[in-house]
């Protein structure tokens, strides 16, 4: 019901600003412009709607900040299994959607999707080490976007983006409890005849609230005092424990 | 009901965390060890970060520590000269083994020594405990009884000091040495280090059992404490979301377990120990030879 108002009130927002669509092919909102990491955070969704002019395909390619990996592989030495290689990948995006009206491959050539990096299989995983071998650099970045894929992080077509009619499309975006927070960038792209006419950015700002934020920032910013704080809680913890279950 | 760990960064089951913590809890209690080589463990494998784990352990085994060790207090079961001499050592050790925790890591290889650190001290304290509990439990079957201690080079060290409590005359070297090595492996193994130090109060020094569990909970709560602070102030990994719930179960079940243990005998208890310590470390080899489902893993950062 409250999605139902919440879609029909984007709708008229979508549509009023649809005036100014006159000026513009591409048109897009959110139906929050924030992520409220909380307590009972568990992941959440967002709805993407739009209005387009004139006939054309609708990517939605949604990034998270940068952030730096390393892979371990393990081999087995001496019967038990140890890290014995490893390669650390810069700036790759910690969280990476992608929503399409269909396949991408379908819409643009290949050089296209590698250069705007749409799609998963385009998404720029380059090593640290320059000179790092290159089978090996293909290996280790498909076994990060397997666990980033398992850990729903990193996604293509889980849901597809649907057109209301000509003009209207909306999509929906899934966001894990493990997203990370910062400053996400929302691609919209709108493709015609094998080209991308236009396309708009959208942010989203996913950030802690409220206590969770508190703890946090209390953590980083004065951390002797939070782990003595840390201390006196779990002292206090206990002997609370042993006066309650003191025999009367 | 999920709720969100601001430093995990992620959500979990309050109620699965609140479960754990009540179970290791009584365990805890029972045989006066901090649990934590079987809480931090199992923290892993839910999907808490191993640093995150390490660090918040520390911090909940300080809470069931306080717990109890009241509790043993209250029957006159704490030595606190030689709880002293081991948390002097404790605090040195502890302190080395923070700074060897972030030296490993940044060798990418901490993983592999935190689970062959369980392996080892596991496999080799928990069958020479089993040997031992099986032969005083048929030895005080045909009640024969064993001479207290036996006199070897340890007691010609110097520094010799009396400790009443325990019934003893031994140098203060011995207990600092044990609790330098504890403290080491707590902050290596994000342990409380019960397990190595009750063995080692009751085969190297000597001291009666009753005493030994209350003691070693004592120097433990100045250990992890220590623990806390430095991880706090070095890694950021301390979850006190993760801790209160950990130990919210935890000092509940502690009380419980201590209930629990007054009532049975020493080398049943030690038995039982033994059997557990095995029983993880049996799980950790396990996990070392089996093959992984997938070869790579992943860190965050790192080198």
């Amino acid at each position: 019901m409250l999605m139902r108002l919440l879609q029909s009130s984007i709708f008229a927002a979508v549509l009023c600003t649809s005036v100014s669509l006159q000026a513009k092919e591409l048109v897009v909102d959110l139906s929050a412009p924030i992520v409220k990491i909380t307590a009972g955070f568990a992941g959440t969704e967002l709805l993407l709607f739009g209005a387009k002019r004139g006939p054309g395909d609708v990517i939605v390619v949604v990034r998270g900040p940068l952030e730096r990996k390393t892979v371990h592989l393990k081999e087995k030495k001496f019967g038990i299994w140890v890290n014995t290689d490893n390669l650390a990948f810069d700036d790759i995006p910690s969280y990476y959607w992608v929503s399409s009206n269909k396949p991408v491959n379908k819409m643009l050539p290949a050089d296209v999707l590698t250069r705007h990096q749409i799609g998963l299989d385009d998404i720029q995983i380059l090593p640290e080490k320059e000179d790092a071998n290159a089978a090996q650099a293909i290996a280790f970045s498909a076994a990060l976007v397997r666990e980033k894929v398992r850990k729903k992080l990193y996604s293509e077509d889980a849901s597809p983006l649907l057109f209301l009619n000509d003009m209207l499309f909306r999509t929906r975006i899934e966001f894990p409890a493990n997203v990370s927070v910062g400053e996400f960038a929302i691609e919209t792209y709108l493709v015609r005849d094998n080209e991308i006419i236009t396309s708009e950015t959208t942010l989203l700002n996913v950030r802690k609230f409220g206590l969770e934020a508190k703890v946090y920032n209390f953590a980083h910013d004065h951390a002797l005092l939070y782990g003595i704080f840390a201390v006196i809680i779990a002292c206090f913890a206990g002997w609370l424990a042993n006066a309650a279950f003191k025999r009367r | 009901m999920q709720i969100y760990l601001p430093i995990a960064e992620m959500s979990v089951n309050i109620f699965l965390i609140l479960g754990m913590g009540g179970g290791i809890g009584f365990l805890s209690g029972l045989f006066g060890v901090g649990g934590g080589f079987l809480m931090t463990p199992l923290l892993i494998f839910i999907g808490i970060p191993p640093a995150i784990a390490v660090a918040t352990e520390a911090n909940q085994i300080v809470a069931s520590s306080v717990s109890g060790v009241l509790a043993h207090w209250k029957r006159g079961n704490v030595d606190i000269k030689m709880g002293v001499l081991l948390l002097t050592g404790g605090i040195i050790g502890s302190t080395f083994g923070v700074w060897l925790f972030t030296f490993l890591k940044s060798l990418g290889q901490i993983d592999l020594v935190i689970k062959l650190s369980y392996v080892i001290f596991l496999g080799i304290i928990g069958f020479l405990m089993l040997i031992e509990s099986i032969n005083s439990m048929r030895a005080s079957k045909s009640k024969i009884r064993k001479k207290a201690h036996t006199h070897n080079w340890l007691h010609g060290l110097p520094f010799k000091m009396r400790f009443r409590k325990s019934r003893l005359y031994i140098s203060a070297i011995l207990p600092i040495a044990i609790g330098i090595f504890v403290g080491i492996l707590s902050a290596i193994m994000g342990v409380g280090g019960g397990f190595v130090m009750v063995p080692a109060m009751i085969y190297l020094l000597g001291m009666p059992t009753a005493v030994v569990v209350g003691t070693s909970l004592f120097q433990i709560i100045f250990v992890t404490a220590n623990v806390t602070i430095l991880q706090s102030v070095s890694n950021y990994s301390v979850d006190i979301v993760l801790a209160l719930l950990l130990l919210i179960g935890g000092v509940i079940g502690a009380q419980f377990g201590a209930r629990f243990g007054g009532r049975m005998q020493g080398e049943q208890l030690r038995g039982l120990l033994a059997l557990m310590v095995i029983g993880v470390c049996l799980k950790l080899t396990y996990d070392l030879i089996v093959t992984p489902l997938d070869p790579f893993s992943f860190g965050v950062g790192g080198h």
